[in-house]
């Protein structure tokens, strides 16, 4: 399979061929700080490589490696991977989840999952109402949300979407880093 | 500056007597005061002496905010220390509080202090300091625990 990467300027309305990283397969385009970038998930380890093309003209890129946790059988091949600024991982939880639904539409036990998350909504903590829940939960790092989803209740206010443009809002004035998301491609095993 | 003097009364009956600037940092006495009820004794229903000592102690620290960067810096420095003082169980009680009384500077404090605080929480802990109920089945949390693995890595073994 032969690939390239073209790019198309505005102005003088021309295309123009990009020299692509070394070895790097063109599967996963991307943005990075306003850069194009490639990135590309480790066959057979937990890697990533992200590629920014830093000179449009000279075709200059830099490469940058994450190393990333051990899947528990699963290798990060299996899933695509894409880049942007801080707390986008977040988007992916809720893509996954469509994908999670989508995939398994014959399951009837995954969808009654999604309904109950919808319908807990109002019933939370003992101690502390919803807004304040979220006031604390917003603060934290992404690893940590994906944690605490371990109950229905926390679960629904992390996966809602007011939840998601407070946790944006605050995130953004959080120093930037890089994060990247997964759509896992297999179809779960139920 | 007004050195008018209200009289503050908890839940359990405590009363605390402050400036009326300090007790204007607790936005729910500055609506009352603007609403021009005439009104030197304030009774908060849903705070408890001890807490509410805690909020009025910050509120007088904050009472006039510099914008110089030593000021800041100072009031930093003092908020960090005040929230040493306090465990989780007293945190959440203040955000209570904070929120009642609506205050709006510690109520970004305490959230922040309590983040930080349950930040490497297992959620077996985090179930305890909040009371949730595990509501999934077995079933369940394990799917979930393997959909989010790499999150649960350091958390499974649990801080000293």
């Amino acid at each position: 399979m032969s690939q390239a990467i073209m790019s198309f300027d505005v102005r003088s309305e021309k295309f123009h061929l990009v020299k692509r990283p070394q070895t790097a397969p063109v599967s996963n385009l991307a943005s990075y700080e306003g850069k194009l970038a490639v990135l590309f998930s480790g066959i057979s380890d937990c890697r990533i490589t992200l590629w920014v093309l830093e000179d449009v003209v000279k075709h200059e890129w830099s490469e940058k490696l994450y190393v990333l946790p051990p899947l528990d059988g699963v290798n990060y091949y299996h899933f695509y991977p894409f880049c942007v600024a801080d707390g986008v991982v977040y988007s992916h939880f809720e893509t996954s989840d469509v994908v999670l639904e989508s995939t398994s539409s014959s399951s009837p036990r995954v969808k009654r999952r999604r309904k109950k998350i919808s319908d807990d909504r109002s019933t939370n903590s003992d101690l502390l109402p919803t807004d304040l829940i979220m006031e604390i939960l917003k603060r934290l790092p992404v690893e940590t949300l994906f944690r605490f989803c371990v109950w229905k209740n926390w679960a629904s206010i992390i996966r809602g979407r007011y939840f998601m443009k407070m946790f944006l809002a605050e995130s953004t004035s959080r120093p930037a880093r890089l994060f990247f998301g997964f759509k896992h491609e297999r179809v779960k095993p139920l | 500056m007004s050195s008018n003097k209200i009289v503050l009364t908890s839940s359990d009956g405590e009363s605390f007597e402050v400036e009326e600037v300090v007790a204007r940092k607790l936005q729910i006495v500055g609506h009352m005061l603007e609403d021009d009820c005439v009104i030197n004794e304030i009774p908060l229903q849903n705070v408890t002496g001890d807490i509410l000592s805690m909020v009025i102690e910050y509120c007088k620290t904050h009472v006039d905010e510099e914008e110089s960067e030593e000021a800041q810096t100072k009031l930093k420095t003092w908020d960090e220390e005040f929230m040493k003082k306090f465990d989780i169980k007293t945190l959440l009680q203040i955000i209570l509080a904070a929120n009642y009384l609506n205050v709006k500077g510690l109520l970004d404090l305490v959230s922040q202090t309590i983040a930080d605080t349950i930040k490497d929480y297992t959620p077996e802990q985090i179930r305890e300091v909040f009371g949730v109920e595990n509501d999934y089945t077995e079933e369940e949390e394990a799917e979930v625990r393997k959909e989010n693995a790499w999150a649960f890595d350091e958390a499974d073994t649990p801080k000293p």
